[in-house]
């Protein structure tokens, strides 16, 4: 890697995330003449990291060490650094998930660059080269333009942002670098998965959002048989997930984001960093007991009433017309 | 034992709304107040001080009336606490405010831990906890919970995607929590007294720590040329008054109309 082309670099810990970047990477890369270069630090067959060539990366940086293991966040930091190093990077590029995010914070201190959170867009002008960046703003209440002056542009981007695309073929060349990465102060103990049952909530056509209007964990067996009947998925808002654990995840702006064709929201008060978690449903019908909840200017449908009655006769109606 | 809590006195983003005609985001008469999770982040470093036989400080960047907006906070097992006046309008950028909380740390020396949010309730960035890390030369335990002293090392749960990743840190460390690691306490009439009587220093960014307006604009080259509001679409038809029968039959009316019922 000795010619002097410049990189957008690319890193996420999750496969799909990353897949994302690539093909945004792709998009960048060939708009500005510039190549897509994905970082991988987990061990990965010679095969899989050629694949990453279809997602849209040039070339894959591979760094190996044990003290990358479970990405933890001080030795991913001394490796991107080192990468950075060694090449001509115009662009870092990092993903969304929890992992992501605390390493590109660790990253703009590392490397003395601003790191900009939750792009949403990135366009490299032609003639000055200049970088122009989109970022949610205020929560999500709003989208913020930088343009960055800065040699080395780094932002991280939420997990479907973009649109992953395949090109069947691309083979991406692997290069193998090395880092010195120090002993990390923080180690793993135990590692204890968390249970995701059914189809993932993002590919759900349907949504039954429940918040905290929704009282008893039973409850939940009404929603189930209403998103049952809408061939859709049940999800929660972030204090239905804190309080109550009945979700493993939620809807919002540091976690899922849904796009369905229909979102029930039921109970839900309507915070911004909820809204940004369903904003991208075709239609979304409000029921709410209280008047004054912000849910209802920003649903297509709302009825205000109490969801014990609302519930069952939706569920009825929907059998009904089967 | 010493724990050093950093809050935020933030904009209440649930009041801030977009103007339709020019998609400005009205700041005008939004109210700061201490961030609900900066409630998480003072139980939770009050716990370790409780378990721990320790003290806790409050530390806070921010505006000179920052100090009007700590009651709350200084009945929660604070003992003391340093204000950093803002010498700007505005938060400049997460590495100014960094730099500020990292001198600030240090002169007020010794510290073993340092709790921060994962994110502030306004700004949402999630960068200040892992960067004042990294400034700091401290390892970090984010989105943690269920946080443990043993012996001379930090355990915690840290609340990922699909796991939960119990880890184990060498002190001193910063910590970031989470909106859900805990349920914070509510303060008693008795420890509202208590608070009256704790100490607030306030503290000037070039004279205490000496770090000057032209250093923070430096840290900061990279500022938000503009930011417009997003305008949400949506009908706002509200069914209300009606029987819940009469308000799902028109409901349903809607919902074919649209076509999004998945065939039905």
């Amino acid at each position: 890697m000795s010619e002097q082309k410049q990189q957008v670099l690319v890193f996420s810990e999750n496969q799909s995330a990353l897949q994302e970047l690539l093909s945004k990477g792709r998009e960048i890369a060939s708009n500005s003449g510039i190549e897509c270069v994905a970082i991988v630090l987990d061990k990965r067959e010679k095969e899989e990291l050629n694949q990453l060539g279809g997602w849209g990366a040039n070339k894959v940086v591979v760094v190996e060490d044990p003290y990358l293991e479970n990405f933890n966040a001080e030795a991913c930091t001394d490796a991107i650094a080192s990468v950075v190093s060694q090449l001509t990077p115009k662009m870092l590029i990092i993903g969304g998930t929890k992992r992501d995010m605390e390493l590109a914070a660790r990253l703009s201190g590392r490397l003395n660059v601003p790191c900009i959170s939750h792009c949403t867009d990135f366009t490299v002008d032609k003639d000055s080269g200049q970088v122009e960046v989109k970022a949610m703003a205020y929560s999500g209440l709003g989208v913020a333009t930088y343009h960055c002056k800065s040699p080395l542009v780094l932002g991280n981007v939420e997990p479907g942002t973009f649109k992953e695309e395949a090109i069947e073929g691309d083979s991406a060349e692997v290069i193998e670098l090395k880092a010195e990465i120090k002993a990390p102060r923080v180690s793993t103990v135990q590692i204890q998965a968390k249970i995701v049952q059914g189809e993932k909530i993002e590919n759900a056509t349907t949504v039954v959002d429940i918040g905290s209007g929704v009282r008893e964990k039973a409850d939940l067996d009404m929603m189930a048989n209403l998103a049952g009947l809408l061939g859709g998925q049940m999800a929660c808002s972030r204090p239905v997930s804190a309080d109550r654990e009945w979700f493993p995840h939620f809807l919002g702006i540091s976690s899922k984001k849904v796009s369905p064709e229909l979102c029930i929201s039921i109970g839900v008060s309507g915070a911004i960093q909820h809204m940004v978690g369903i904003r991208g449903s075709k239609v979304i019908v409000a029921i709410n007991s209280d008047e004054d909840a912000a849910i209802f200017s920003q649903a297509d449908y709302g009825i205000l009433g109490d969801l014990y009655e609302i519930i069952p006769a939706l569920s009825e109606a929907i059998s009904g017309n089967r | 034992m010493k724990i050093i809590a950093c809050v935020k006195y933030s904009l209440d983003v649930s009041e801030m709304r977009v103007d339709p005609s020019s998609k400005k985001i009205g700041l005008d008469g939004v109210p700061k107040r201490l961030g609900e999770i900066d409630k998480v982040v003072l139980e939770e470093a009050a716990r370790l001080k409780e378990e721990n036989d320790g003290s806790l400080f409050l530390l806070t960047y921010g505006p000179d009336n920052t100090k009007d907006g700590l009651k709350e906070a200084m009945a929660m097992a604070v003992d003391e606490a340093v204000v950093v006046v803002n010498p700007f309008e505005d938060t400049l950028s997460t590495r100014s405010t960094v730099e500020v909380l990292a001198k600030a740390i240090e002169k007020i020396g010794d510290v073993d831990v340092i709790v921060c949010g994962e994110t502030s309730d306004d700004g949402y960035s999630f960068q200040v906890g892992p960067m004042l890390a990294e400034r700091l030369n401290m390892p970090q335990v984010t989105y943690a919970k269920n946080l443990k002293i043993d012996a001379d090392h930090l355990i915690a749960d840290r609340d990922l995607e699909e796991c939960m990743e119990t880890v184990k840190a060498s002190l001193p460390a910063v910590v970031t929590v989470t909106e859900l690691s805990n349920e914070p306490r509510r303060p008693t009439m008795l420890d509202a007294l208590k608070a009256k009587k704790k100490k607030i220093d306030l503290w000037q960014t070039e004279a205490d720590l000496g770090i000057s307006n032209a250093q923070l604009e430096e840290l900061s080259p990279l500022r938000a040329t503009d930011i417009e509001g997003i305008e949400v679409k949506r009908k706002q038809v509200l069914i209300n008054g009606k029987n819940a029968g009469e308000a799902i039959k028109e409901l349903m009316n809607y919902l074919a109309e649209e076509n999004v019922m998945g065939g039905q």
